[in-house]
């Protein structure tokens, strides 16, 4: 238990978390700019032309201005660094710690194998947490947009990215708040699960960019994967499909592939080092 | 040691500091949110009052057709082509008579729209030119004591709801709303469908 309290210390007090904060809130900056920016436009033509302004507040569910529903160039831009973000605040710990020989220090003190989970799990959490601070900044900035949410004895959809079309979609009218935290959720895991592939990759390579990177390659690579396997029905399983709310999106798939990718990982790292002399 | 624990102790205060600020903000923002952006006040009518707006009066009644029923309820037969079978249409009659001169343009600002919780509703222009009455004015036009009747069409697409809500979209409640455009203050809600 201490050395998964000093571990989780250090994945969250250090500057590559900073740095991921400050890149997570620069692409919800853009976002907002990108719908500010519009509103302003818009407006200046409507008062030339002698319509009233407005300001781009309305009536429906603050979710729908929110960046897991609506599609905008920020959030494509957070998509994109998702992996950078959650891989900076603890990614080539393990390898650094193997290079000026930390391990050796703590594992002289402790059991390897408690070490290693400590390791896994720090990454983890550090992971969810860099990618989750600015999900949540976006939606204090949706509510803004919303404050008055909704009105009478139902919510208006018509005009919003919300669909009745599946189940899910259908909940997600009727309980939007707690659809609000079931991707908070999500994203929280499948970010923790993907900080964890530095953890292997760093098991096999000592380039700390690979180790650094991998996590934003992978997360490249399954965006364009769908666009040539389309014949294959794999795509709710796809973070393109699941980390959004579109109209056939249900994130129980995010947390299966979330939960496979983390059994895969684990069991990879801890196989992989268990057998590691480090002494 | 006395100066990390100094140091530390500075650590905390700012990390507080700008938490505190960040609170402040955030605040303050939400609450000019709040006052920037009333509460609408919505009224709820049926399809027998007459519920006025910018000097004209209407009164709204509404029914739903599917494909077939509008067709041969409205002689479309020629345009069967371009009426989807996957969707159901509503088919709105509205009346409206001006009582008062307009006090500004009211009519641009606002926004009819067929609305019921969990319906994506389609504006139908084009059938509702097939099908308009012949003698329709639009509101703007018209004088004080003049009347005009006319149609709105509306659609509902099977694609946009479960098969359960689907089943169910003859039996759901629907409302004809007329809302400030840009303001959101009033909202009228006549009840035209169940």
């Amino acid at each position: 238990m201490k050395v998964f309290r000093m571990e989780l210390k250090r994945s969250i007090y250090n500057i590559g978390m900073l740095v991921s904060i400050i890149l997570g809130l620069a692409c919800i900056f853009i976002k907002q700019y990108g719908v500010c920016s519009r509103i302003i436009e818009s407006n200046k033509i409507l008062r030339r032309i002698g319509g009233q302004s407005y300001t781009g507040m309305s009536n429906t569910p603050f979710i729908t201005d929110w960046v897991v529903m609506m599609i905008e160039p920020g959030t494509i831009y957070l998509l994109y660094m998702f992996g950078l973000i959650v891989a900076l605040p603890y990614g080539i710990s393990y390898y650094r710690d193997k290079k000026i020989g930390l391990i050796k220090n703590i594992c002289t003190r402790t059991n390897h194998s408690t070490y290693l989970r400590a390791k896994y799990f720090a990454t983890f959490i550090s992971g969810g947490i860099a990618i989750i601070i600015p999900l949540l900044a976006d939606l204090l900035m949706a509510k803004l947009w919303s404050p008055r949410g909704f009105h009478g004895n139902y919510i208006k959809i018509t005009g919003t990215v919300l669909s009745a079309a599946t189940m899910w979609g259908k909940f997600t009218i009727d309980h939007y708040y707690i659809v609000a935290i079931v991707y908070i959720l999500l994203w929280f895991i499948f970010g923790g699960v993907l900080a964890t592939i530095t953890l292997v990759v760093s098991s096999y390579t000592e380039n700390v960019f690979t180790i650094q990177l991998m996590p934003f390659f992978v997360m490249l690579i399954l965006f364009y994967f769908p666009s040539y396997m389309i014949d294959l029905n794999i795509n709710k399983f796809l973070p393109s499909n699941f980390l959004s709310n579109r109209e056939q999106s249900n994130p129980f798939y995010g947390m299966l592939a979330s939960a496979i990718l983390m059994v895969f990982t684990y069991s990879i790292y801890m196989r992989k080092e268990k057998k590691m002399d480090i002494l | 040691m006395n100066t990390y624990r100094k140091m530390k102790h500075k650590k905390y205060v700012i990390t507080i500091i700008i938490i505190l600020v960040l609170i402040i903000v955030y605040t303050g923002a939400y609450i000019n949110a709040l006052k920037r952006f009333k509460k609408p006040v919505i009224r709820y009518y049926t399809s027998d009052d007459w519920v006025e707006y910018g000097g004209v009066k209407y009164q709204v009644s509404a029914k739903m057709y599917s494909r077939e029923e509008l067709i041969n309820k409205f002689d479309l037969t020629e345009y069967e082509s371009v009426i989807d079978k996957n969707k159901v249409y509503i088919v709105v009659d509205k009346n409206a008579k001006r009582v008062a001169e307009s006090t500004g343009n009211e009519h641009d600002e606002l926004f009819f729209i067929i609305s019921s919780k969990y319906w994506h509703v389609s504006v139908e222009p084009d059938i509702k030119e097939l099908i308009q009455k012949e003698n329709y004015i639009q509101e703007s036009e018209l004088q004080i004591g003049e009347e005009t009747s006319g149609y709105r069409v509306y659609s509902v697409n099977k694609n946009s709801l479960t098969k359960k809500l689907w089943d169910d979209v003859w039996n759901t409640t629907a409302y004809y709303e007329m809302e400030d455009y840009y303001g959101s203050e009033y909202i009228r809600r006549i009840r035209v469908l169940n």
